[in-house]
C-alpha cells in the first residue's frame, strides 16, 4: 500500500496511506501538481496544521475513507444539523479550541465532509440557545448599541415564534 | 465662471450621471492617489479565548471559523446568531450569506439552474441576481416560507395578534363585498425615514438615502457596501410591515384620530383583545392604539369590531401578503 509523508507545523512526520491523504483536496492537488506521488521520500509540508489536529484529521479520514466524495449537488441540498452519526459525535467530543482548529484544518486541507461535520456540530451548539447563552458559551463580548441590536432583531423577525 | 470651472462642473456632472463609470473625461491633474483608510466595520471582536483550551486561535482565523459556521446555520437560527455581536450581524447581513441560504434551502438538488416549482416566478433564482442585499434577503426569506418545511409549518398554524403589538399604524382600507366588509390594517415597525406610505393607496416610496450614488468602489468589490448598492429593485420596502385582515358583517368607521391626524401623530398598537361574545357564537376584536408623538397627553384610541367572522395576521413574508398589499 503506497504511503506518503505528511509534516505538521511542529515538524512531526505522519506516514499515511496515500488514499487516506487524498481525502484532502489540498494534499491531492499538491501530489498531482508537484509530481510527489512517485517520490517515496517526498514530504508534504502542512504548515497550518499542528500534530495534535493532524492526528485527529487523519483518524477521521481513515474512518471515512470509503465514503463517497460529496458532489456539488450534495453540498447544495437542504441539510439539517441533526444528522450526525454516533461515531462522528464521539469523535467531536473535544474542547472548543480543538473543535475550532479542526474547522480551520478542514478548510485548509479542503476536506468537505469534515468541514461540514465540525461546522454542523457548532451550529447544533447554537440551536435553542439565546444570544446571551451563545456569548457565554463561546466567550464573546456583546458590542451592540441598543439601537443596533433592535435593528438586527427587526430585520430577522421572521425567525421568531410568537 | 472660468473655462476650468465649466470644465470641472461638466466632468463632475458626467461622473455623477454615470455613477463614476465614465472616467475618460478626467484630466490628468485630477488623477491622484489617496490613501484609503480601511473601514473599522470589519474589525474582529475582542479576542475570545477559547474556553478551556490551551490552543488559542488567532483572531483572524476566528473570523473564518465563524464564517464557515454561519454558512451552515438553519434559517430559523439566523436571528439568534445575528444578535450575538456586530461581527455575526455583519455575516448574516451579506450577499454571500443569503446566496448560500438560497442555494441550500430553495434550490432543488441537482438542478442548480432549473426552476423550483414550489416557488412563484418572482422568487426564482433569476430574480435573486442583480438586486441589492436587502432585496436579496427579503426574497430569500419569502422563499423559505414556500419551500423550507419548519417555516411552512408556521404558516399553517397562523400568526397571532401579538405580531401587531408596538407596530405603527400606517393605513386602513375597508372594502364592501355582498354581506361582508373586509378591513385591512397596514402596520409597520420601520421608522418613517425608511419607508413612506401614501395613505389610502398604500403606495411605498423609497427615500433618497436608498438611491445615493456609489463612490466607494473598493468597498463595493469587497461586498462591504451592500446598503449603498445602486439598484432599482426595492422589493424589500415592505419589510417590517404586517397586515391585519378583519372580516365582519357590520361597517365600523375608523376613529377620526386615525383617519385625519396622520401628520402630527404616530399611533402604534398598544394592545389587542380577542373576546368571545356573550352568546359564545362569535368573537369581538379590540385594538388599542396610542399616540407616541403626543408625549404630554398620551392619546389613546380603541377600535372595536363586534361579532367578526374571521381575522388574519399577514406578516410581509407570508405568501398571501401581496394579495392584500399592492
Amino acid at each position: 500500500m503506497p504511503t506518503i509523508k505528511l509534516q505538521s507545523s511542529d515538524e512531526e512526520i505522519f506516514d499515511t496511506d496515500i488514499q487516506i491523504a487524498k481525502c484532502s483536496g489540498t494534499i491531492r492537488t499538491m501530489l498531482e501538481d508537484c509530481g510527489m506521488e512517485e517520490d517515496e521520500n517526498a514530504i508534504v509540508p502542512l504548515p497550518n496544521v499542528n500534530s495534535t489536529i493532524l492526528r485527529k484529521v487523519l483518524t477521521w479520514a481513515n474512518y471515512h475513507k470509503d465514503d463517497p466524495q460529496p458532489t456539488e449537488d450534495d453540498e447544495s441540498k437542504e441539510k439539517r444539523t441533526d444528522d450526525i452519526t454516533s461515531w462522528d459525535a464521539d469523535f467531536l467530543k473535544v474542547d472548543q479550541g480543538t473543535l475550532f482548529e479542526l474547522i480551520l484544518a478542514a478548510n485548509y486541507l479542503d476536506i468537505k465532509g469534515l468541514l461540514e461535520l465540525t461546522c454542523k456540530t457548532v451550529a447544533n451548539m447554537i440551536k435553542g440557545k439565546t444570544p446571551e447563552d451563545i456569548r457565554k458559551t463561546f466567550n464573546i463580548k456583546k458590542d451592540f448599541t441598543p439601537a443596533e441590536e433592535e435593528q438586527v432583531r427587526k430585520e430577522n423577525e421572521w425567525c421568531e415564534e410568537k | 465662471m472660468s473655462l476650468d470651472d465649466d470644465s470641472a462642473e461638466y466632468i463632475h456632472q458626467k461622473l455623477y450621471r454615470s455613477k463614476g463609470k465614465c472616467a475618460i473625461y478626467a484630466r490628468q491633474t485630477d488623477v491622484y492617489v489617496e490613501p484609503k483608510l480601511k473601514s473599522s466595520t470589519n474589525a474582529r471582536i475582542p479576542a475570545a479565548t477559547m474556553a478551556g483550551s490551551s490552543n488559542a486561535i488567532d483572531i483572524g482565523a476566528e473570523h473564518d471559523v465563524w464564517f464557515h459556521i454561519a454558512m451552515r446555520l438553519d434559517p430559523e437560527d439566523v436571528q439568534t446568531f445575528g444578535l450575538v455581536c456586530k461581527q455575526f450581524a455583519q455575516m448574516v447581513n451579506s450577499r454571500v450569506f443569503w446566496r448560500n441560504m438560497y442555494r441550500r434551502y430553495c434550490l432543488k438538488s441537482g438542478s442548480s439552474k432549473a426552476w423550483n416549482l414550489q416557488l412563484p416566478a418572482q422568487l426564482q433564482l433569476e430574480q435573486t441576481r442583480n438586486c441589492d442585499m436587502k432585496t436579496l434577503r427579503s426574497l430569500v426569506t419569502e422563499a423559505f416560507f414556500y419551500c423550507y418545511r419548519p417555516l411552512k409549518e408556521r404558516l399553517e398554524l397562523g400568526y397571532s395578534l401579538d405580531w401587531l403589538l408596538q407596530r405603527s399604524f400606517v393605513s386602513c382600507t375597508q372594502n364592501k363585498y355582498p354581506c361582508l366588509w373586509i378591513v385591512c390594517y397596514t402596520l409597520s415597525n420601520q421608522q418613517s425615514n425608511h419607508i413612506q406610505f401614501r395613505h389610502g393607496e398604500q403606495e411605498v416610496k423609497a427615500t433618497n438615502d436608498e438611491i445615493e450614488v456609489v463612490n466607494d468602489w473598493e468597498a463595493l468589490a469587497n461586498d462591504e457596501a451592500n446598503s449603498s448598492l445602486p439598484s432599482y429593485n426595492y422589493e424589500h420596502r415592505h419589510e417590517g410591515v404586517v397586515l391585519l385582515i378583519v372580516l365582519c358583517r357590520q361597517y365600523m368607521p375608523l376613529p377620526l384620530q386615525l383617519l385625519y391626524n396622520q401628520q402630527q401623530s404616530r399611533f402604534r398598537v398598544k394592545a389587542t383583545r380577542e373576546m368571545l361574545c356573550t352568546d359564545m357564537r362569535a368573537k369581538n376584536l379590540e385594538l388599542d392604539f396610542v399616540d407616541d408623538n403626543n408625549s404630554n397627553s398620551k392619546l389613546s384610541v380603541t377600535v372595536k369590531y363586534s361579532r367578526i367572522e374571521k381575522y388574519k395576521v399577514l406578516p410581509w413574508w407570508h405568501p398571501d401578503f401581496k394579495k392584500f398589499f399592492k
